[in-house]
């Protein structure tokens, strides 16, 4: 009988998932001590680089592979597309207003006498910062994965 | 689990008089595979597929195709 060599496609896809499983639960593991070593227990830099520039290389390892594989997709539909829109502006509020707080609250924590309007002023302005960075990245990841794929579809055509 | 028993795949692969084994052998899976597929707890891929039908000398209608309830 003549053998294919086709692998286990079940066996390799159950693979994956487990080790894609594996990666969330040490993706998790490694932001819950980080959060600790740097909020809870206020550990020196030094102490905690490691974890943050490995969790750094795998997200962007991710998001890299993503955009050029073109897995990030806009919806099809205009109305949808405006929602989406929406919703990243949403997220990157919220996201900046965490980010604002975080920088505040390290601006009163580091000096004993704050000056409070300036310590404002400078979160203020890098919320802002923060935010149209934050819109604007994901947004350009988006279009560059729609264009990606796209390429990918051409040239399979 | 199991929903749909793929009662067609188990009737084509005994006429052919071939255990699990030797159909799953033949298109280089492993035998549960070929149990899974045809208790319905697994969906194979196109790739599969064709490659199981062209072992039973089948067509992809004949094994997969389900008509709509």
């Amino acid at each position: 009988m003549k053998h294919r060599g086709i692998k286990d496609e079940r066996i390799i896809t159950e693979f994956q998932k487990l080790n894609s499983h594996g990666f969330t639960i040490c993706f998790a593991g490694l932001m819950i001590s980080l959060a600790v070593k740097v909020f809870v227990l206020n550990w020196d830099m030094k102490l905690w680089l490691d974890t943050f520039l490995i969790l750094m290389a795998a997200c962007l390892y991710v998001v890299i592979r993503g955009i050029r594989a073109g897995l990030y997709q806009l919806p099809p539909k205009e109305g949808e597309v405006k929602r989406f829109k929406k919703m990243n502006l949403i997220g990157g509020l919220l996201s900046s207003v965490v980010w604002g707080a975080l920088m505040f609250s390290y601006d009163l924590l580091d000096s004993n006498q704050a000056d409070l309007s300036k310590s404002i002023m400078s979160t203020v302005a890098g919320t802002v910062v923060f935010f149209c960075g934050i819109t604007a990245l994901q947004w350009l990841m988006m279009k560059r994965s729609n264009k990606n794929a796209d390429k990918t579809l051409d040239s399979e055509n | 689990m199991g929903e749909h028993k793929n009662i067609r795949l188990k009737l084509a692969r005994v006429q052919k008089d071939l255990s699990q084994e030797q159909l799953a052998e033949a298109v280089g899976v492993t035998r549960q595979t070929i149990g899974l597929i045809e208790a319905g707890n697994y969906n194979p891929t196109i790739r599969l597929c064709i490659a199981i039908c062209r072992v039973l000398g089948t067509t992809l209608n004949d094994i997969f195709w389900e008509e709509e309830e």
